[in-house]
């Protein structure tokens, strides 16, 4: 299984959504495809799946164009936001109706739907109608139905993004085992970068269209393509090398620098003078908003009691920090 | 003492009153008086009736026709109408709102006047005489989809709007063809949609008096008809009450099916702004672009040979058959002239609408009101289906009821000019209200709240909340009533008398004699008529305007 997507452009009557987009994907790998909203990611997406047309390029697996291939004849599986589970059926005929669709018998089909619901730990769902679900059991059995047919690729638009945060963390982790455990290859589109890096192996990060970096999470995260995707990342600052090296002396000069909040510590014996402006207490630290010369306002993080307004002084901590290629 | 809020229920009660009083006395009264004409005899309760009349195998054929065309009405309709649903509704296209205004024109079309324009197409002497089809069941079928599109469309195109696409992209991913897809997701998720379309699409067709009236000459009658036959034919009004009760007893059973697949479903479906879900054409929607398109002829082409044929006269072509209108036809068959029929047709339409919007507006008052007390809620629904209740019942049967009830005390009205408007404005209140109740109900709560808060006393908030918000809706109600009441045919031909003759009831008479000149003339007075129920619609639509809820509960919702 080796998905190649080359060169791909989907259009929406004037407006370019993919522009010449080229990926790929092997077997067993999970890629997340990042971006903001409005980025181009979920048309990408049905793109894939078969459900928008392609204005240029192609896209292949294992070979072979899937311009020919109707979405039904794909075996790609497709998880939604929000579920989008099929009203008039139970949970059970929600799960088998992709084996229906590719024959199975009966008795199959029972297994089948058994075996997912202990997967996605809904054991004992099967008769519950849809409407009676909770969020976060929709989109397990969402899941569920997407798996049952065996998908050469399984196709995740946002599927956390409609659940609270401690329902979210619960099923990411679960989502990660479950992708591992099945051994799916999988495309998860998401606009949150903790989500990407969690459950990635490849990540893509795109924007206005295009891909700007794609690589595995720990290169996007260590060496952003540009200031953009540094931005997106978490980087609040972006340093020109000689300003950074005035400040922070003896560091490796090999380009922009971008620093997070936690590149920049609160410390009384740190080598970096600043002025703290204001300060945003938090549960495991504060955030602090300062002045240093030469750099002008940027982030730094201190203790959960953030200190008075005034003169300060910072600690760099390098893993807080990355070295940046290209200038956008 | 009255307490503020006992004037306030003392209001509602009034404005309850009033409308049901009205109901009492002309439509409750009428037809109870016709149901016990078929249930009473001389020696009290009687039931011989119902057999004599049932054992008669011409009416049981007539029972099964009855049921059968609007059956076959109903499924051609409901075949033709979900590819025009998609087009018109699921796509998007340059000229879209257009069309859509134009399809619901002729559904407000004087049943008679479609009647006669499918004659002017299909009769001896039409383009398509040679066919044979005139006075043919396929005449009838066809005429009936005309009339009908419009409620198909309207109700599941404005569903299908608002369907959310991805569960058919699911099914989709999951290895189902677009067809399957299709048939296994959307046609269940557009099921009530369709199934209450096609019971309403029924409900109209069975109880089809102009359309049957002209087109089926008299070899095919319904119970409708058949009724009309029994009282001013025969004069036998036992069997033409026997055979309204048979009819009431039909519809009250179509009804409540229909009601209980309307609750059974709804509550699961998915819905979303249409801006989401429209997609521009594809080659793959040709097949129904190809449907759709054929059905607009169908619409376009028996107008516009009535057009045609109106300006058509012995000598050439001409304004012939509409001076003609300043007569009374040949061989002087009214007491009227064609203008003066015009005349009758606008005062009584303008009294009718009139009636039905102070009655219905008297009605909103009460049934836009969400009390908490569960009695209280209870109540409002029972009002709300009381009123509706002249919607399922044929306007022959208040015609009938009208000529049998109201002709002695304590209500003499037979020489009275009232009858015919009320008659009308009985079958157009139900239609007013089902146009004006889903703006209030739609409207936010807490604007009336707000205002109260304000200082505002329940009159101010009616006048200064309510009433702004409706007043589109009302004045497209107060058209689409007028529009109802011009073209209504049924009724007004037991209650209007030969000087009060309305335009569709000389137009009924001038089709059915012979001579070339009465049916020119017939032609012309149909195109009068239909541009003037054309121009009402056309109001509703502009004044429902852009607010498209407004617009498709001026049909879909009743």
């Amino acid at each position: 299984m080796n998905l190649r997507i080359e060169r791909v452009s989907v259009t929406y009557a004037d407006k370019v959504a993919v522009d010449k987009v080229s990926l790929t994907l092997a077997g067993g790998q999970v890629m997340a495809l990042l971006g903001p909203s409005g980025c181009g990611k979920s048309t990408l997406l049905r793109a894939i799946t078969g459900l928008e047309p392609l204005a240029a390029g192609r896209i292949t697996l294992d070979g072979v164009d899937l311009a020919s291939v109707p979405v039904h004849h794909r075996r790609f599986g497709l998880m939604f936001q929000d579920g989008v589970l099929f009203p008039q059926r139970s949970v059970a005929g929600n799960i088998a109706y992709g084996l229906r669709m590719a024959g199975a018998g009966r008795l199959a089909q029972a297994k089948r739907v058994d075996e997912l619901l202990d997967l996605v730990g809904l054991a004992g769902y099967q008769h519950r109608r849809v409407g009676t679900l909770s969020g976060g059991e929709a989109q397990r059995v969402a899941l569920a139905r997407a798996l049952a047919p065996r998908p050469r690729l399984l196709l995740l638009d946002e599927p956390l993004a409609a659940l609270d945060a401690a329902l979210r963390d619960r099923l990411l982790i679960d989502l990660r085992a479950i992708l591992r455990m099945t051994g799916t290859t999988a495309i998860f589109v998401t606009h949150d970068q903790d989500e990407a890096f969690a459950i990635a192996d490849q990540v893509a990060v795109m924007a206005a269209g295009r891909i700007r970096q794609h690589g595995p999470p720990r290169q996007v995260w260590d060496a952003p393509a540009d200031e953009w995707v540094a931005a997106f990342v978490g980087y609040t600052t972006v340093l020109e090398p000689d300003s950074f090296a005035a400040v922070v002396h003896g560091a490796k000069l090999d380009g922009l620098i971008a620093l997070r909040p936690a590149a920049l510590v609160y410390d009384d014996t740190g080598e970096i003078a600043a002025q703290l402006l204001a300060a945003i207490p938090g549960p495991d630290l504060s955030r602090l908003e300062v002045t240093v010369d030469g750099w002008g306002t940027v982030h730094a993080v201190g203790p959960t009691t953030p200190p008075p307004v005034g003169q300060i002084r910072l600690r760099f901590d390098p893993a807080g920090a990355a070295t940046i290629a290209a200038r956008t | 003492m009255l307490t503020g809020g006992r004037w306030r229920l003392a209001g509602l009660w009034a404005a309850a009153l009033i409308p049901l009083l009205a109901f009492s006395a002309f439509f409750f009264y009428p037809v109870g008086a016709l149901i016990g004409r078929g249930l009473v005899g001389p020696q009290g309760l009687d039931l011989s009736g119902f057999g004599d009349v049932l054992a008669r195998p011409r009416f049981s054929r007539i029972a099964l026709f009855t049921l059968g065309q609007a059956a076959a009405s109903a499924g051609l309709a409901v075949l033709l109408g979900i590819p025009g649903a998609y087009v018109l509704y699921r796509c998007r296209f340059r000229g879209q709102t257009v069309l859509r205004a134009f399809v619901t024109v002729p559904f407000v079309l004087p049943t008679v006047v479609v009647g006669i324009a499918f004659r002017s197409l299909l009769a001896d002497g039409g383009p398509l005489g040679s066919w044979g089809l005139d006075g043919s069941l396929t005449s009838i079928l066809l005429a009936h989809v005309f009339l009908n599109y419009a409620v198909v469309v309207r109700t599941v195109g404005t569903t299908w709007a608002h369907l959310d696409r991805r569960p058919e992209e699911a099914a989709r991913s999951l290895g189902a063809s677009g067809v399957r897809a299709f048939l296994t997701i959307t046609v269940p998720a557009l099921g009530p949609a369709i199934a209450s379309a096609a019971v309403l699409v029924f409900l109209f067709c069975a109880t089809s008096f102009g359309i049957m009236t002209i087109l089926g000459n008299s070899y095919y009658s319904t119970l409708e008809t058949e009724i009309y036959r029994q009282t001013t034919q025969n004069l036998d009004l036992r069997t033409a009450s026997v055979l309204s009760i048979v009819q009431i007893l039909l519809v009250t059973a179509v009804l409540g099916v229909s009601s209980w697949l309307r609750r059974r479903s709804e509550s699961t479906l998915r819905l979303r702004p249409s801006v989401d879900t429209a997609r521009p054409l594809r080659s793959a929607d040709l097949p129904a672009v190809a449907v759709t398109a054929a059905v607009l002829v169908l619409l376009i082409v028996p107008m516009a040979t009535l057009l045609v044929r109106s300006l058509q006269t012995p000598d050439g072509w001409g304004l012939g058959n509409y001076l003609a209108l300043s007569t009374a036809g040949q061989g002087k068959l009214f007491l009227v002239s064609g203008w003066q029929a015009l005349g009758n047709s606008l005062r009584a339409a303008s009294i009718a609408a009139a009636l039905s919007i102070s009655v219905g507006l008297l009605l909103t008052v009460v049934l836009a009101r969400r009390p908490r007390k569960p009695l209280a809620r209870k109540a409002i629904s029972l009002l709300d289906s009381t009123f509706m209740l002249p919607l399922g019942v044929s306007a022959a049967t208040v015609g009938f009821g009208f000529l049998i009830a109201l002709d002695a005390p304590p209500l003499d009205l037979r020489s009275s000019s009232a009858l015919v408007p009320i008659a009308q404005a009985m079958v157009a209140t139900p239609l007013v209200v089902r146009m004006i109740l889903p703006v209030l109900r739609g409207a936010d709560d807490r604007l009336r709240q707000a205002a109260a808060a304000l200082g505002a006393s329940p009159v101010r908030v009616w006048l200064t909340v309510d009433l702004p918000l409706m007043v589109r809706a009302l004045a497209g109600a107060a058209a689409f009533a007028f529009a109802v009441a011009m073209g209504e045919f049924g009724a007004t031909s037991f209650l209007a008398r030969p000087q009060e003759a309305t335009l569709p009831i000389v137009i009924g008479r001038l089709i059915s004699r012979p001579g070339a000149g009465n049916a020119g003339m017939a032609f012309a007075a149909g195109v009068v008529l239909a541009a003037l129920c054309g121009a009402a619609v056309l109001l509703v639509d502009r004044l429902a305007g852009r607010g498209a809820a407004a617009q498709s509960a001026a049909i879909g919702a009743f």
